[in-house]
């Protein structure tokens, strides 16, 4: 059952599409998040007025995150095509990107048509786990909640994919990659699957089993079920283009559907803004190869 | 089209006229590519370059090589060839057609002729560059399939593998860029990643501009392992691999995105201030 808190949360969904205010942030578990203890201070945005613009604008990352959330931008009712995409900020399981990489990114895909559902996962890295065992959880779990809610938000739940950034494109390969979940069932939404139907991975981090050259690493293993996948990267980027050549050679080999956009120069962590690098052509790149894939046909 | 000029004074090297003459292998009902057919030229001993010269008003400088691909056995002429020169002149770059040496040459490595053909047409643009008003510091390949095969050997090459016929052969056959679509045969092996030693890359390895799609029966392993190697060596690429469109659409439009590759091309060669005038 889901729970009054939740159907309260669902009601203020609501009037923010109406009032075209942010969405509200709306917590994905009933109480505390699974394993959480109450030892990670408060959440706060750890950017300063020294850190450095990104397409002449600040970027917001958000520290210490012990409530995950997620944000359901509706697409415009005219434009609504059905199609649904959970973002996944970046941030190496530190801190999130949260407007760069996440609510920017809701309000492009809303102007293809596409709901747009920003996860607020948990950082930094829990002690004594792998760094993205609590946001895994968290995507699970935030993808089980778009599914079975999709009657109620104009989803299609067959096309349900995930975008991510740096380690939140890490977040969604691991996720493509999980075959069950990993934390105790909590409600109905839990029985739906938490598989994506496609996934896009902007300049992806750590997919790479480190000192292994070109193997992935064991949570991103890609097999036969992986999804469709766009991928994105700069030649230039610190964080190693290997990531997708390693990740495209896998694709390939197990006969997954992939588009891939390797760009000379751009670096990391431009998100959608423009700047004169073409990588930041990306979003054109992204729409044609949904509307080529039949995802943004009305429903 | 423009008229054709003769690569070599006399024969090319090597021939010994068993080879010819030069026909036309395209028959009735050989399937069309974008709704059209296609010139395919076979059994060619004297190799061409056909100069196509973009209009003045917008003539960027910049001049492309084209290698037009067929495995090493037959030039797929107008798709992969007088097209694409088209296209370049509509983006203000001279278009150089080359017509190279098919079909592969008994005893010889399947490239080797079209090799020096490439290498002697290099050599003969850049010697006629000013009066063809080309900048020789903006001269590119472009080939596809094979042809994208020949102009990775061609940039792998450090000497003329012929001897010297003329001044034009004293001038570097480098190119300054390239621009390889869906190319062929760059793998010693296709599971292994591992490239042929004719098209080693190094750090003088030129720019490279990659599309092939991921459903490509010449496998697309080939651009994969290729920009691993660039990678490597931090020459600047850009690749663009589409999941669907087969092999040999040349740049005709069809439903298929990979198809839009011209306006990547242009982006890229744009970016890299290649398209800058004079």
């Amino acid at each position: 059952m889901t729970s009054s808190v939740f159907r309260c949360a669902w009601a203020l969904v609501a009037t923010a599409g109406m009032l075209e205010a942010a969405p509200p942030a709306i917590p994905i578990w009933p109480g505390a998040a699974p394993g959480e203890r109450g030892n990670i201070g408060e959440e706060y945005d750890s950017t300063t007025p020294q850190d450095a613009l990104i397409a002449g604008k600040p970027a917001i990352r958000l520290a210490n995150v012990s409530v995950p959330t997620i944000a359901i931008y509706h697409a415009p009712a005219d434009k609504n095509t059905g199609a649904a995409v959970l973002v996944c900020p970046g941030g190496g399981y530190n801190i999130l990107a949260y407007d760069l990489e996440g609510t920017e990114v809701c309000e492009w895909l809303n102007s293809i048509g596409i709901t747009g559902v920003v996860l607020k996962y948990r950082v930094p890295k829990r002690d004594g786990q792998a760094p993205y065992f609590a946001p895994l959880q968290d995507a699970q779990r935030a993808i089980g909640i778009v599914r079975a809610h999709a009657k109620n938000w104009g989803v299609d739940p067959m096309r349900v994919g995930v975008l991510g950034f740096s380690a939140g494109a890490h977040l969604c390969a691991a996720l493509s990659a999980s075959t069950s979940r990993i934390y105790s069932r909590v409600d109905d939404s839990d029985e739906v699957s938490c598989h994506p139907d496609f996934q896009l991975l902007i300049y992806p981090g750590g997919l790479l089993k480190e000192g292994q050259g070109y193997t992935l690493a064991p949570e991103v293993a890609v097999n036969s079920s992986t999804p469709p996948t766009f991928l994105v990267m700069a030649e230039n980027d610190p964080v190693h283009a290997e990531n997708i050549l390693a990740y495209a050679m896998a694709l390939k080999a197990e006969r997954v559907p992939l588009e891939m956009h390797m760009y000379p120069t751009g670096g990391h962590g431009y998100g959608l803004r423009p700047t004169k690098d073409f990588v930041t052509s990306w979003p054109m790149r992204a729409e044609d190869w949904m509307r080529s894939r039949g995802l943004l046909e009305h429903n | 089209m423009p008229p054709s000029i003769a690569l070599w004074p006399g024969a090319a090297p090597g021939e010994t006229g068993k080879i010819g003459p030069e026909h036309e292998m395209t028959k009735e009902g050989d399937p069309l590519t974008g709704g059209r057919p296609v010139v395919r030229l076979g059994d060619i001993s004297t190799p061409t370059i056909t100069v196509f010269r973009p209009p003045a008003e917008k003539d960027t400088g910049a001049a492309v090589l084209v290698c037009p691909g067929g495995g090493y056995y037959i030039l797929a002429y107008d798709l992969e060839g007088s097209e694409v020169c088209e296209w370049l002149n509509s983006i203000g770059v001279t278009g150089v057609l080359l017509k190279y040496r098919v079909p592969r040459r008994e005893g010889l490595p399947r490239y080797a002729v079209a090799l020096q053909d490439a290498q002697r047409a290099m050599g003969l643009v850049r010697s006629h560059a000013k009066e063809w008003g080309i900048d020789p510091n903006r001269l590119g390949v472009l080939g596809f399939s094979a042809g994208g095969h020949l102009c990775t050997v061609l940039s792998a090459s450090e000497a003329r593998t012929y001897p010297r016929v003329d001044e034009a052969d004293d001038l570097s056959c480098h190119p300054n860029f390239q621009i390889l679509v869906y190319p062929a045969y760059l793998l010693k092996d296709v599971t292994g990643y591992v490239l042929g030693p004719e098209v080693a890359v190094a750090p003088s390895t030129p720019p490279t501009f990659m599309v092939m799609t991921e459903d490509d029966p010449e496998h697309p392993e080939d651009v994969l392992a290729y920009a691993m190697e660039l990678k490597r060596q931090k020459v600047p690429m850009e690749l663009h691999l589409y999941p669907t469109g087969g092999h040999g659409y040349g740049l005709r439009p069809t439903n298929e995105l990979v198809t839009t590759w011209p306006q990547r091309a242009a982006d890229w060669l744009r970016n890299r201030g290649l398209l800058a005038h004079n």
